[in-house]
């Protein structure tokens, strides 16, 4: 009976040591580092690509430690780092849409560097399917990295089942044929669908583009609020239509589920990708090399591994057998429509009022 | 001018007089000022935070905020409405099975060990892993609903009310039975044993006699279950379809940045306002329905063969039932492709192996739950002897604790982040209030109410007299505390830290297990 008090005892002080152990810092990954030897980044990158990244960028650069914190979303990035500005913790941000660097860039949140320095023997501007994709800042304050294409997702043997044909184009989506096998996430939370419907008004113009999206919120099963919900349903032929980005059908694919990508005759959007040193970084060197290295051939293998496509010529992944290599788009894509911040901007307030609508069914 | 010690005696020997010495310095009570600090903690992770959202709420619409919004109030209207009927649909479904289960189990199979390891199955997990189950199950081409088509019946789409509300249900079932097991538990053998031998048959004996005494159990049961179907997030992201209720909607729209920034924080106050009323009102049909008595409550059971088949084919149907959407999510795991076809296509254990190979997700959930832990059991420690000693601090203290259970864990969050956001704003922010701090802050106050309710009950089993003899024979109150008191509380430190770990790694586990978003 003794020894099991002493037992408890001993158990209540590990507990308690343990604890104001890790309050103190010495568990938790708070970005109070040693200097030079521990690079802080925030990503919006999904937990399974920051973790292979962290791994692969580590092994090529033996001395430094990254930290990642991953899936923070763009905005969150950019008021974290805002809320930091008077005394940085991060050294790299990365992941995220275009936009949302060239706001954290306005407000002064990401640091000016040389792009022939950084970016060496890449172009200002990427051309494929008839548009031009920047590829840096001016003054070097952001740098894409990848980009997914926006894209139709469809599960073949559920469509083979329904007797439904593939949809080719985003007109097709609108059928009465498909009326309950679409589905689509909200434009209100989603910077994709968000996206996706700016690359659709600037495909269609703006009176066709909301007669049609009338004809096809008839033929949704429902807008989902979650994105990642979305594919597990496409994935699983639960819903066998929906559009987004091709990178997640393409990992399902891989998974081995039945799912496949169209690229509309219209045109398939860029969803480009950036990252950009933070401003007063404690790590300013590490930040660069970290970023030169995602431009780096080895760099891009990695984000090719992980179903981005890579933003430099003749880059294949190694891990898998999908082709998003440039060549690969080229070959494959009929057209490519790169959206227009400004359109966006102007939009975005009649987009969200009418998607307000549509998704509380006040607009069937 | 130096004073000699008192008992000393001048060089003739004649003793001199005692000097008055130093004045006694006040002792510390130590135990009072650690209550007294774990209330204060209290206020700051559960008062804070709500009172955050509602000031923010009140300045909002006294400004005249809602202006802009003319929307705003009819969809709240429609999102309210939808909240409360599924929530009191899934209540009333939930208390009528709940109420025999408990009846056959404690009154006809003597709590059989087996079952109510089956009946509570679903508490360890999240309702995003039940959400999950029900579509892997009932989807469109969920495996029940692909085997009744091949019957000729065609299930009606789960995605809407009846997926959240089948989810919530086979979730929620256990939470009821437990409850309401324990108030048929606590019904006098006595009481029922002389309704027996009166003449009434089992039925009119439970619905007259267990029943009635029950009551604050069954609504108590009906509360909790109302609340957590109500404040859900999990099951109505996924299966909920075009069905919009208040959590869900107040988290999607806060974790968006292209949404009008007011709305999550009016429909968060709105979701405390709901169901702090809705406590208050079962709070007072309990206390009406209460009924003391002072005998030893040993369980009457009903020696009926036929009650006891009866009871198993009933329960062991239940149980199965709850089973079986765990089986479902276990041969997700080791599934290569699972979906449309019946089976999956092939078997691996690759998805494991590659959360081997990522270990830092499951690092940081253990982490954080090995950190969060301890602090909840420690503040829980010191909240429970304040309550046990009475008065309004105490008092206070035993109501403050409830309040995560009642509140929506999403509106909880929010005024967190929101509180967090005011102090970066006034550049009060500290290391420790960031990143992990923030979540680790955020799992002791939503975890807090289940080690208070622990410690309450086990330092009311304490006997007194103990620590009256301590202290009577001169130990301090701290000593006393230590020595007498806290080594009867070891069994309760050991079960609250348990079932604290579980629910914080419940909560947290999904969340940072998964993959995050992409766009």
């Amino acid at each position: 009976m003794k020894r099991t008090r002493e037992g408890y005892v001993r158990l209540a002080n590990v507990a308690v040591v343990l604890a104001v152990a890790l309050i103190l810092g010495a568990g938790l990954p708070n970005g109070h580092a040693a200097p030079s030897r521990r690079l802080v980044v925030y990503s919006a990158a999904p937990l399974n690509f920051t973790e292979t990244l962290k791994r692969a960028f580590e092994a090529e650069n033996p001395g430094i430690t990254v930290d990642i914190l991953a899936g923070l979303g763009g905005e969150a990035m950019i008021t974290r780092l805002d809320a930091e500005r008077a005394s940085p913790r991060a050294d790299v941000m990365h992941s995220g849409a275009v936009f949302e660097f060239i706001e954290a860039a306005k407000k002064g949140l990401l640091a000016p560097t040389r792009p022939r320095d950084i970016a060496g023997v890449f172009p200002a501007h990427l051309f494929l399917g008839g548009s031009r994709i920047p590829l840096f800042d001016a003054q070097g304050r952001w740098y894409v990295w990848g980009y997914s294409l926006g894209v139709i997702g469809y599960h073949r043997d559920r469509l083979a089942t329904l007797r439904l044909p593939v949809p080719k184009t985003w007109s097709d989506l609108a059928n009465p044929v498909y009326k309950g096998q679409v589905v689509f996430n909200m434009p209100q939370l989603s910077s994709s669908a968000f996206n996706t419907i700016v690359a659709l008004y600037q495909i269609m113009g703006p009176r066709a583009v909301w007669a049609y999206w009338d004809r096809l919120n008839e033929n949704l099963v429902f807008y989902s609020r979650s994105t990642s919900a979305l594919y597990t349903l496409v994935g699983r032929g639960e819903i066998p239509i929906s559009f987004g980005t091709a990178r997640s059908y393409h990992e399902g694919q891989v998974r081995g589920q039945a799912v496949d990508v169209v690229y509309p005759s219209e045109g398939a959007w860029v969803f480009a990708t950036a990252m950009g040193v933070v401003q007063g970084a404690p790590n300013p060197e590490a930040a660069s090399l970290f970023i030169k290295w995602i431009l780096s051939p080895s760099g891009q293998i990695h984000s090719a591994n992980q179903f981005q496509n890579p933003i430099r010529a003749g880059i294949r992944a190694t891990e898998h057998n999908v082709d998003l290599s440039i060549e690969a788009v080229v070959r494959q894509v009929p057209k490519i429509v790169v959206v227009d911040l400004a359109v966006a901007e102007q939009i975005r307030a009649d987009v969200m009022r009418r998607f307000d609508a549509y998704t509380s069914g006040r607009a069937r | 001018m130096h004073t000699p010690p008192a008992g000393r005696a001048d060089r003739a020997g004649r003793d001199l007089p005692a000097a008055p010495g130093p004045p006694p310095v006040p002792r510390v009570d130590f135990l009072r000022v650690a209550e007294i600090l774990a209330a204060a903690c209290l206020v700051v992770l559960v008062i804070v935070p709500l009172a955050a959202i509602l000031v923010d709420s009140v300045t909002l619409v006294a400004s005249g905020g809602l202006g802009d919004l003319p929307d705003f109030l009819p969809h709240l209207m429609r999102l309210t409405r939808n909240s409360l009927f599924l929530a009191g649909t899934v209540t009333i479904v939930v208390v009528g099975l709940s109420m025999p289960l408990a009846a056959f189990m404690t009154r006809a199979l003597r709590e059989n060990s087996m079952l109510k390891l089956g009946l509570t199955l679903p508490l360890l997990a999240p309702p995003f892993v039940s959400a999950f189950a029900t579509i892997v199950l009932f989807g469109r081409v969920g495996v029940v609903t692909q085997v009744l088509a091949r019957i000729g019946i065609v299930m009606p789409d789960i995605y809407g009310f009846l997926g959240i509300a089948v989810t919530h249900v086979m979730h929620l079932l256990p939470l009821a039975y437990l409850t309401i097991a324990a108030g048929l538990q606590s019904v006098p053998r006595a009481v029922e044993e002389s309704a027996i031998s009166l003449g009434s048959s089992p039925f009119q004996a439970i619905t007259r006699v267990v029943l009635p005494y029950a009551a604050p159990h069954v609504y108590m049961a009906a509360l909790l279950v109302f609340l957590a179907s109500f404040g859900d997030v999990g099951a109505p992201l996924l299966v909920g379809g075009q069905y919009l209720v208040l959590p869900t909607e107040a988290f999607t729209r806060f974790i968006s940045f292209m949404v009008d920034r007011r709305v999550p924080v009016l429909l968060s106050s709105w979701i405390v306002l709901i169901s702090v009323c809705v406590m208050f009102a079962v709070r007072a049909l309990m206390r009406r329905t209460a009924i003391a008595h002072t005998f030893t409550a040993t369980t009457y059971t009903y020696d009926a063969p036929r009650l006891r088949v009866v009871g198993a084919v009933f329960c062991g149907g239940v149980a199965l039932i709850l089973f079986v959407p765990y089986l479902a999510i276990l041969v997700s795991s080791v599934a290569t492709v699972w979906g449309p076809d019946l089976l999956p296509r092939a078997l691996t254990f690759d998805h494991y192996q590659a959360l081997w190979r990522s270990v830092g997700p499951l690092r940081n959930s253990l982490v954080i739950s090995g950190v969060a832990t301890p602090l909840a059991v420690l503040l829980a420690l010191a909240i429970g002897r304040l309550v046990r000693e009475g008065g309004r601090l105490g008092a206070a203290m035993d109501f403050l604790t409830l309040l995560p259970f009642v509140i929506s864990g999403v509106v909880l969050g929010i005024g967190i982040v929101r509180v967090y956001a005011q102090l970066e704003a006034a550049g009060l922010t500290v290391a420790l209030l960031s990143g992990p701090g923030l979540l680790v802050i955020a799992m002791v106050s939503r975890r807090i109410p289940y080690p208070v309710r622990v410690m309450n009950a086990s330092f009311m089993r304490i006997d007194r007299s103990l620590e009256e003899c301590s202290v009577s024979l001169g130990a301090s109150s701290a000593t006393t505390f230590a020595r007498v008191t806290l080594p009867q509380l070891y069994p309760a430190i050991l079960a609250a830290s348990t079932i604290t770990f579980i629910q914080v790694i419940r909560e947290l586990g999904p969340r940072s297990l998964s993959t995050g978003r992409v766009g």
